[in-house]
């Protein structure tokens, strides 16, 4: 298994899904423990967009996703408010609209788009160099706000009146958590693609979140389960030639549904115990 | 404002060009014990939310002493039972209006939670996962987690929701008792037999507000409020029904209204 890291392509392809792997188990509990992953699927679609001006102006289209990123999520949150408009009526617009964009700006483009592809379902085996630095960079900053933001962001998610009720900045705390899902989105994309975002972002804290009910390990086992993910995804896509953001999202799938419909049995309760045992949390028997 | 902690002066709120709250007016003293009540829709929420200064009113005046700090108890179903949370983080948060943006929490945060929680006697169930609780210790938790910010003034928003009879009689006893250590009690609620028990003051909301500075409902209080004739309890004398029943008696009385 080792050998296939030999080659250059393939650690990068590695790196990527580890680092992939940190950003979207931070912010992937809190968009599952908050129930916003309708959100976070309308953020990365109208990412898109950007990638469609990125073509067009003929920049890193990472950079234009992230951009659009960001703009589609504050204007979820200002719209969502200003208007009367409920939530997810603005999230679809959003979402439609992105994609429209982006299609519209790829069709202006002039020759065509060669890669176009691979920002919808992920290449992982082409990433540069560039583009890794660019995830390094984002996970680095999704670390720090997290941990800055820590005990605010817990009390956001598990009762928003009440915090606004202590005084705390709410809706701003609000934008800053729909900014960080777009950042992640865009780390995102380079692995598994617009399309298959939601998955891997949601796929792990809802496998962890059985194990724990510490937020603070949740995000830590769930960044394990997706680095296992990425790399047994990864592994596989190589063997058996298949699209690697593909078979991520496949290895993904297929775990959440082998803990989903094996409740309770000795082997879950046996695995609780031994990550119970590393992250130090005594476990209360279920009443 | 000496010991007045809390002041509405003519407040009116609309949502909607719909007038929920209209003109009113009311003073919450220290040590007082406030029973709203009123049909649903009446705007009891409503008038918890602008004493929190929750929802910025229409028109109107919110005033609050300056060292007076508010702490919040609200309605059980407003968060999501299996959230991955222990009670201690729960408590714990009480303590955010407290800490600053960016600093952890600290060893006095730690000590006014423990405090908190050992007033509502949960000590114990310090490490449960919230949806390991029954509806009254989970009340009792919520409760702790307003006591850590060691509030001046307590808003309920109808406490004994989903809570049983017992233990709704025991949640009730830690308001009284709490309300005896001087924290001053605004609750929300539907159960006019422990309103008529517990509480000092009944502020009667039905889009305007009735003050009583006692705890005897009137019949007219009521008829206005509830926009309907009342026979209270059937007893005779109006004025004299909800009035001087003994604590212990609480539970055979809880089927009025």
């Amino acid at each position: 298994m080792l050998e296939i890291l030999h080659y250059e392509f393939m650690q990068n392809a590695w790196v990527a899904g580890i680092l992939a792997s940190i950003a979207c188990g931070m912010i992937g509990t809190y968009v599952v423990v908050k129930r916003i992953s309708f959100i976070s699927g309308g953020i990365s679609h109208a990412a898109f967009g950007g990638i469609g001006l990125g073509y067009f102006l003929g920049i890193n289209p990472m950079i234009g996703a992230m951009v659009f990123g960001v703009a589609s999520a504050v204007g979820l949150g200002i719209i969502s408010k200003r208007t009367h408009q409920h939530e997810e009526t603005v999230i679809g617009v959003l979402w439609s609209m992105g994609m429209a964009l982006g299609i519209i700006f790829i069709y202006l483009t002039p020759g065509y788009a060669p890669d176009l592809m691979s920002y919808l379902f992920g290449d992982i085996l082409m990433v540069p160099r560039m583009d890794l630095m660019m995830m390094a960079i984002l996970d680095g900053m999704i670390m720090v706000i997290v941990f800055l933001f820590y005990k605010e962001f817990l009390a956001f998610c598990f009762d928003e009146e009440f915090c606004a009720a202590m005084g705390v900045p709410v809706y701003p705390l609000y934008l800053l958590l729909l900014c960080l899902i777009s950042l992640t989105v865009v780390t995102l994309i380079r692995v598994v693609g617009i399309i298959l975002v939601m998955a891997l972002l949601i796929i792990p804290p809802s496998i962890s979140r059985r194990f724990t009910h510490h937020l603070g390990k949740m995000m830590c086992i769930s960044i394990a389960l997706g680095m296992a993910f990425t790399t047994l995804g990864l592994w596989l896509s190589y063997q058996f030639s298949l699209p690697s953001g593909a078979v991520i999202i496949l290895v993904a799938g297929i775990n959440f549904l082998l803990f989903a419909f094996i409740p309770k049995t000795i082997f879950l309760v046996k695995l609780k115990c031994l990550i119970g045992h590393f992250t130090g949390e005594a476990y209360l028997d279920e009443k | 404002m000496n010991n007045e902690l809390v002041k509405l002066n003519q407040i009116s709120i609309s949502f909607d060009k719909i007038c929920v709250l209209k003109d009113v007016n009311l003073t919450i003293k220290q040590g007082d014990f406030v029973g709203i009540i009123g049909p649903n829709g009446g705007g009891k929420t409503t008038l918890l939310k602008v004493i929190l200064g929750l929802l910025k009113p229409t028109t109107g005046k919110r005033l609050v002493a300056g060292n007076c700090i508010l702490g919040y108890v609200p309605q059980y179903s407003q968060f999501e039972r299996d959230f991955p949370i222990r009670v201690w983080d729960v408590v714990l948060m009480g303590r955010l209006g407290r800490r600053m943006i960016f600093k952890r929490y600290d060893n006095t945060d730690r000590k006014m939670a423990e405090d908190a929680l050992e007033a509502v006697d949960m000590v114990p169930f310090k490490n449960y996962q919230v949806s390991k609780l029954s509806g009254g210790q989970r009340q009792r938790v919520m409760i702790a987690r307003a006591l850590a910010a060691q509030p001046k003034m307590l808003l309920l928003d109808e406490p004994t929701a989903n809570v049983d009879c017992q233990h709704g009689y025991d949640l009730y006893e830690l308001l009284k008792k709490l309300n005896d250590e001087r924290v001053t009690i605004v609750m929300v609620s539907h159960d006019m037999s422990a309103i008529s028990t517990y509480v000092k003051q009944i502020a009667c909301v039905n889009k305007t507000l009735f003050y009583h500075d006692s705890k005897e409902i009137t019949t007219e209080m009521l008829e206005a409020t509830y926009g309907c004739s009342f026979e209270l309890l059937g007893h005779g004398i109006p004025h004299r029904v909800l009035k001087k029943h003994k604590e212990n008696e609480w539970d055979v009385r809880n089927s009025t209204l």
